[in-house]
């Protein structure tokens, strides 16, 4: 979404199951375990049907064989791609259409971290760069659903950051995404700014946050 | 914008005092104040006001708004209109949160005033509240608040744009990735991927 952006640039570390439908030339490394066992379990491996024979027999031993399922971070998925690499790049789970009716129902009482990935909104609006049968169609769009979640769970952020204890590490921000809990420390503290003026203590000098996070007493044996 | 500048920009409002000492005009950038007499009432700007009556050279008057029935009038109608009505000073929180801070034996029943300031003020936050999350809600891109004052504004000021910068990202992205779908349904049920 932002070039600049760290998070986004974390959020494209998360990784996407695929699987390769031909084998590719010269990309064994990118799955390492198989590519150990490949001429010890060429035998087992026609025998459940997941190779190609065809490609198999004519197979350098450093070809990525064609059915090797493994996970890949998106953004070496994303390149791959581009190079018109035969892959089948899937969708962490929570975003399969079959667990869209989760994300639907009820957005506010979603455990985000818990149910998908940490940056959950940014890795779903990278997923929305693929053409994927997974996106869905019509309300059921990955994209409508993610603003219509984001939308519906601010009444929450907005309300709990401004009403939850202020010096306390609450469970608020447990079921918050990393871009919801941002939002909810951003609120946390106009709040905080607020009640200090209706308080009358915005005209005190005091001292910075920082002093006061190393202004520890010192122990006996640190003197 | 700290709390601190919006009350700076409120001290500017006018107040009358009673000086309790004798002085010519004072020539200030912003005009003429003065020139004081003891005993006679003088219009000043507040900042002067607070200054003057810290170092017990002046009495401040009450303002009409400042007091209890018309403050209590406007809680009622605060509370039934679904709307923000306009408060009969540009500034009411901040005048008055200064007044309190500094002059609260001269003003009459102060605490019955700050319990109503605080209820007038509770009403409008949740209010503020309220709307800020329907205007959240209608995905629209601006939305207009009559009478809201700036201290008011404030308390939601820098949650409101950066949830709006967050939804408006997510909704280019999903637009994108519609308008591409909708050139090409061809490839939509293979993984292939688009080039934005």
């Amino acid at each position: 979404m932002s070039y600049f952006s760290f998070d986004d640039i974390l959020a494209s570390q998360e990784r996407l199951p695929l699987k390769t439908l031909a084998s590719v030339t010269g990309c064994a490394f990118l799955a390492p375990s198989i590519s150990q066992h490949a001429h010890s379990d060429d035998e087992d491996d026609n025998g459940e049907g997941v190779t190609n024979p065809s490609s198999d027999s004519s197979r350098a031993p450093d070809d990525l064989r064609a059915g090797v399922k493994m996970e890949l971070p998106f953004w070496m998925t994303l390149s791959l791609l581009r190079a018109k690499v035969a892959i089948d790049v899937g969708v962490p789970p929570i975003f399969t259409l079959e667990r869209r009716p989760i994300l639907r129902a009820d957005p506010v009482s979603l455990n985000l971290p818990k149910v998908g990935p940490k940056h959950f909104y940014r890795v779903g609006a990278k997923l929305l760069r693929f053409k994927h049968s997974h996106l869905g169609q019509g309300d059921d769009h990955l994209g409508s659903v993610l603003v219509d979640m984001i939308m519906k769970r601010f009444r929450y952020i907005l309300d709990s950051s401004q009403h939850c204890q202020m010096n306390a590490s609450g469970k608020e921000t447990d079921i918050l995404d990393v871009i919801e809990k941002e939002l909810f420390q951003v609120g946390k503290q106009s709040r905080k700014q607020i009640e200090d003026w209706l308080f009358r203590r915005t005209h005190k000098m005091d001292m910075a946050d920082l002093v006061y996070k190393n202004n520890r007493k010192r122990k006996a044996h640190e003197i | 914008m700290e709390a601190a500048e919006i009350e700076f920009l409120g001290e500017h409002e006018s107040i009358e005092i009673v000086p309790n000492f004798k002085e010519g005009v004072l020539y200030l950038l912003e005009g003429e104040v003065g020139p004081f007499r003891a005993g006679l009432p003088v219009r000043v700007p507040l900042w002067i006001g607070v200054h003057l009556r810290q170092r017990l050279k002046c009495r401040i008057l009450q303002p009409d708004w400042m007091r209890l029935a018309p403050l209590e009038t406007l809680r009622d109608e605060e509370k039934e209109s679904q709307f923000f009505l306009e408060l009969p000073n540009p500034h009411l929180f901040t005048v008055s949160q200064m007044l309190l801070d500094v002059a609260t034996p001269e003003l009459v029943q102060a605490d019955a005033i700050k319990t109503l300031l605080k209820d007038i003020w509770d009403i409008r936050q949740a209010k503020l509240r309220r709307s800020v999350h329907a205007f959240i809600q209608s995905g629209l891109q601006h939305a207009k608040l009559d009478h809201l004052q700036l201290i008011e504004l404030n308390a939601v000021r820098p949650l409101l744009p950066q949830a709006m910068d967050a939804i408006f990202r997510l909704e280019m992205a999903n637009s994108q990735a519609r308008r591409v779908a909708s050139q090409s349904s061809l490839f939509n049920h293979s993984t292939s991927f688009s080039s934005m």
